[in-house]
């Protein structure tokens, strides 16, 4: 059984954003990119499934420019087995029906019985992407996993939901969107580093639809206003504390 | 029409559904048509009650087979808009709305555009903002297409109240077994009562600086008190950091990857202001940090900062506000 990953190359969460002089982009001076942190997590729970011999073989897949190639070699090096990219220059400014579109112009003719996503990217955050493709597949899909496991013809989610701990059966085929899981995504080790070299990614080709949703601008967001911070000491501050919710209105 | 989504859970109607229709009527302003509430899933009271917020009527499909997948309660919609003529489907950008939302635009092979913050028309088109690398950014986005489908973020937009109750319609429709693929093995509910980060008025959050599990009662206090005093709904939330220490669940967590929040107030307690945290709170309306380090990076966004011991600060402002409570 063959499972696929779905990952993005995103901007380091931890770093500070500006938009760029020019408007029409962010600054990219001096950013780095990692794989979504959901998408991470997707891969953490393949690769279990892969250690507990419940899978046959491991691929992943971005769509995304070449940079996007270093998010792959990071997959290959924790273990996944092969790697392809679907080459689209402006895949940040795709909406998710035009990237869905596009990952299922080259899926429709592989052979996949799972694929596993992040539920959203973390630069535009849309959650769309896998249910696009479900549908297009026709086949079930949930978000929200924290864990997955295959039993049989079957896969078995875990999942965080408004209402609690729900777990949950669908038949395979199946795209299964994950959240932050129940476990950490491992780093990769020298090893894996060293095998990934000899692994291919493969470059495909299809036609990127235009999207429909089109970014016409960037701004930062409004500043908060500098607030202030009480030199008083205890418990004076506590009392300029309470003063300041009451003129807020909170109290 | 413009079709408002209207969110569920088991039997209880969200809070968030009259942002929504409110969101649909003011889309209504510029397209037309009437506004129609649609919900699916247990059977729920109280749906006259969109009305209040601009729905003209509502429309429920009362089947709890529909209750737990996205998928299937995608389908009931879809049903239920079939050779309707409409122009546009609004969703909350929740975990429940970020869920169905993509399933009934891929039904309808359209695009969609998920947690807008504000919109505007030119002509027919949409003209949307939305925070984008977690709020660090905001993008403005153009959406031409027949029928727009959107989600909006929860408290991004005000509640209408001056409507008159909706008349409500409860509606049969043919399920077809495919959308009901996902099977139901186990529910663990989560407690009752206990007021959810992403819904809460007022937010108490709790970090690394907590030092352990049991310190958070501290915070269930400070929440329990301004509920007290004020009646708002009050959550306790967490950084990554008290998560990850396994002192606080998931599900409180907020930032980059828990919830992100936009409370009228937020109390951060115990927290330095890593920009993953910032990212989950930063929209608060009102920001207080309670930190012994002056130099944390929260206090640069906090609107009134406390530099003190926490283990000082919140019991006394607990204390002060029962008191303030007649207690
Ligand atoms: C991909 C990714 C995603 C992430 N997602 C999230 C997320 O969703 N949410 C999130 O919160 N983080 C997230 N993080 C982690 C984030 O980078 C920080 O590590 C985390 O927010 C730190 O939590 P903290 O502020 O509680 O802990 P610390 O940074 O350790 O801060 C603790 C603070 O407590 C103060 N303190 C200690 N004792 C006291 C006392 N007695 N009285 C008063 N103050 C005291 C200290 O001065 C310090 O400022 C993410 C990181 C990554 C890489």
């Amino acid at each position: 059984m063959e499972v696929l990953v779905l990952l993005k190359k995103v901007p380091d969460t931890g770093i500070p954003l500006k938009v760029a002089a020019d408007g029409t982009d962010i600054d990219r001076t001096g950013i780095t990119y990692v794989m979504s942190p959901y998408d991470e997590y997707a891969l953490e729970a393949a690769l279990r499934l892969k250690e507990g011999g419940k899978i046959t073989g491991l691929s992943v897949l971005t769509l995304g420019d070449a940079g996007a190639d270093e998010i792959l070699r990071t997959a290959l090096a924790k273990g996944a087995d092969r790697a392809f990219r679907i080459h689209a220059e402006n895949f940040e400014l795709l909406d998710g029906w035009a990237t869905a579109r596009a990952i299922h112009a080259w899926l429709k003719d592989q052979s996949f019985s799972l694929i596993l996503a992040g539920k959203e990217a973390v630069d535009d955050a849309s959650s769309q992407v896998p249910f696009y493709l479900a549908t297009l597949l026709d086949w079930p899909a949930v978000s929200y996993a924290v864990d997955l496991d295959v039993d049989g013809d079957r896969a078995v989610v875990e999942r965080e939901t408004d209402r609690g701990e729900e777990k949950l059966a669908l038949p395979l085929p199946a795209v299964v969107a994950f959240d932050r899981a129940k476990y950490e995504p491992r780093l990769p080790n020298l090893r894996g580093i060293m095998q990934a070299k000899r692994k291919p990614i493969e470059t495909v080709s299809v036609e990127i639809p235009e999207p429909t949703v089109k970014r016409t601008g960037l701004e930062m967001p409004p500043p908060r206003e500098a607030g202030r911070v009480t030199t008083n000491d205890f418990p004076q501050n506590v009392e300029e504390l309470i003063q300041f919710l009451e003129e807020k209105g909170l109290i | 029409m413009i079709v408002a989504f209207v969110e569920t859970l088991d039997g209880v109607l969200k809070d968030v559904a009259l942002e929504t229709v409110s969101v649909a009527h003011r889309v209504k302003e510029t397209l037309g048509g009437e506004v129609v509430a649609v919900g699916a899933g247990k059977k729920v009271e109280g749906l006259e009650q969109l009305g209040k917020a601009g729905a003209d009527r509502v429309l429920f499909v009362e089947d709890e087979r529909l209750e737990h997948a996205a998928q299937a309660r995608a389908h009931a919609l879809l049903k239920v808009l079939e050779g309707k003529d409409v122009r546009a489907v609004v969703f909350p950008a929740t975990k429940p709305g970020k869920e169905v939302a993509p399933f009934v635009a891929a039904g309808l092979s359209a695009p969609m555009l998920t947690d807008i913050v504000d919109f505007s028309f030119e002509g027919e088109a949409l003209v949307a903002k939305k925070p984008l690398y977690a709020g660090k950014v905001i993008g403005t986005f153009r959406l031409e297409h027949p029928v727009l489908i959107f989600s909006h973020r929860p408290k991004a937009f005000a509640v209408r109240r001056d409507g008159a109750e909706a008349p409500v319609e409860t509606v049969q429709v043919e399920v077809d077994p495919r959308a009901l693929r996902v099977e139901v093995l186990e529910i663990k509910a989560k407690e009752k009562g206990e007021v959810d980060v992403a819904e809460a008025d007022y937010i108490v959050s709790g970090g690394r600086g907590m030092g352990g599990p049991e310190n958070f009662k501290l915070l269930y206090d400070l929440a329990d008190a301004l509920t007290r005093l004020t009646g708002k709904k009050v959550a306790v939330g967490a950084s990554r950091a008290a998560v990850d220490a396994g002192w606080m669940p998931h599900s409180h967590q907020v930032g980059q990857t828990g919830k992100v929040v936009s409370p009228e107030l937020y109390i951060a307690v115990g927290i330095s202001g890593a920009l993953q945290h910032l990212a989950g709170m930063r929209t608060s309306k009102v920001i207080v940090a309670i930190n012994k380090d002056p130099e944390a990076p929260i206090f640069k966004i906090a609107d009134f900062g406390v530099v003190d011991d926490l283990f000082k600060v919140v019991p006394e402002l607990t204390r002060r506000l029962k008191e303030r409570a007649g207690e």
